[in-house]
């Protein structure tokens, strides 16, 4: 069975291996977030020397003989990155924002729905990711019930994988 | 044979137990390995420190000036030389005395004989 991966790049030619991504999606543009669990000095200053450059979540599968297929989820150009490090563990957090405008709106079914909740500005469902939900977007969450996207929150770590979409106003 | 002494001079800071530390040997390096969302791993190195040891032994307790003893090197210095089979070691000490048997516990602060 393929195993899916999601694997980080910078510029086209580093690649990071992140332990957790954060992907949001509201109206005005996409902000990726990335957590890697290494880093030192010199990292930091080799991804801070790409400012601006493009950082791109990539999604795909990994074969048991190990070939990879691979498909860009997410590109922002690159605005910060942070190190922490303490005793036993070091992170680097890379973040970049985009003010691109989104691709045309589709209609994309939901499933895996686990958690919803309904208020007077409208409704937010929890739900299996569909990588490329954006706002404007028709969530067709089954039944006949269907969801005009305002915003999306994809969150990825290696215990589990999310999305969430309230809805526009 | 496990020694404990006060770190300065003490006609009293002396101890010398008959018993054996239960993992004289042992050694772990600081770091972690994460699982990465590419299907591998990250590996952080932080090196090796003789501080992240601790020693602990347990023996009956037969001797009531031995526990006297012990309790006044703990009560009186921030920390103690310690002599185990693997080394000599300045360490942070307690102990506890329950149903007739001593539990000693040494955190390494630092080694002394390399």
């Amino acid at each position: 069975m393929n195993q899916p991966i999601y694997k980080i790049s910078l510029a086209g030619d580093v690649w990071l291996a992140a332990s957790s991504v954060s992907l949001r999606r509201p109206a005005s543009g996409a902000y990726l977030s990335i957590v890697c669990p290494v880093g030192d000095a010199d990292l930091l200053a080799a991804v801070l020397a790409r400012d601006g450059e493009d950082l791109v979540l990539w999604r795909g599968t990994r074969a048991p003989d190990g070939t990879e297929s691979l498909i860009e989820m997410e590109s922002v150009p690159l605005s910060s990155a942070a190190l922490a490090v303490g005793a036993n563990s070091a992170s680097l957090t890379i973040s970049g924002r985009s003010q691109a405008a989104y691709p045309a709106a589709a209609t994309r079914a939901v499933s895996g729905i686990s958690y919803r909740n309904t208020t007077g500005t409208g409704r937010t469902v929890r739900a299996d990711v569909v990588p490329d939900m954006v706002p404007g977007d028709t969530a067709d969450l089954g039944g006949g019930e269907t969801m005009t996207v305002g915003s999306v929150t994809i969150t990825l770590s290696t215990s589990l994988s999310s999305m969430e979409l309230s809805e526009a106003e | 044979m496990i020694t404990l002494a006060a770190p300065t001079y003490d006609l009293n800071g002396y101890l010398a137990i008959n018993a054996r530390v239960r993992q004289p040997y042992q050694a772990s390096r600081r770091g972690s390995v994460t699982a990465t969302l590419d299907g591998s791993v990250a590996v952080y190195d932080a090196g090796y420190s003789d501080a992240d040891t601790v020693f602990s032994a347990q023996w009956p307790a037969k001797d009531k000036d031995q526990l006297i003893t012990l309790r006044y090197l703990i009560a009186y210095y921030p920390y103690l030389i310690a002599c185990v089979e693997s080394g000599c070691y300045r360490v942070r000490v307690n102990f506890t005395f329950d149903r007739r048997t001593v539990t000693l516990s040494m955190q390494v602060l630092e080694r002394l004989d390399e």
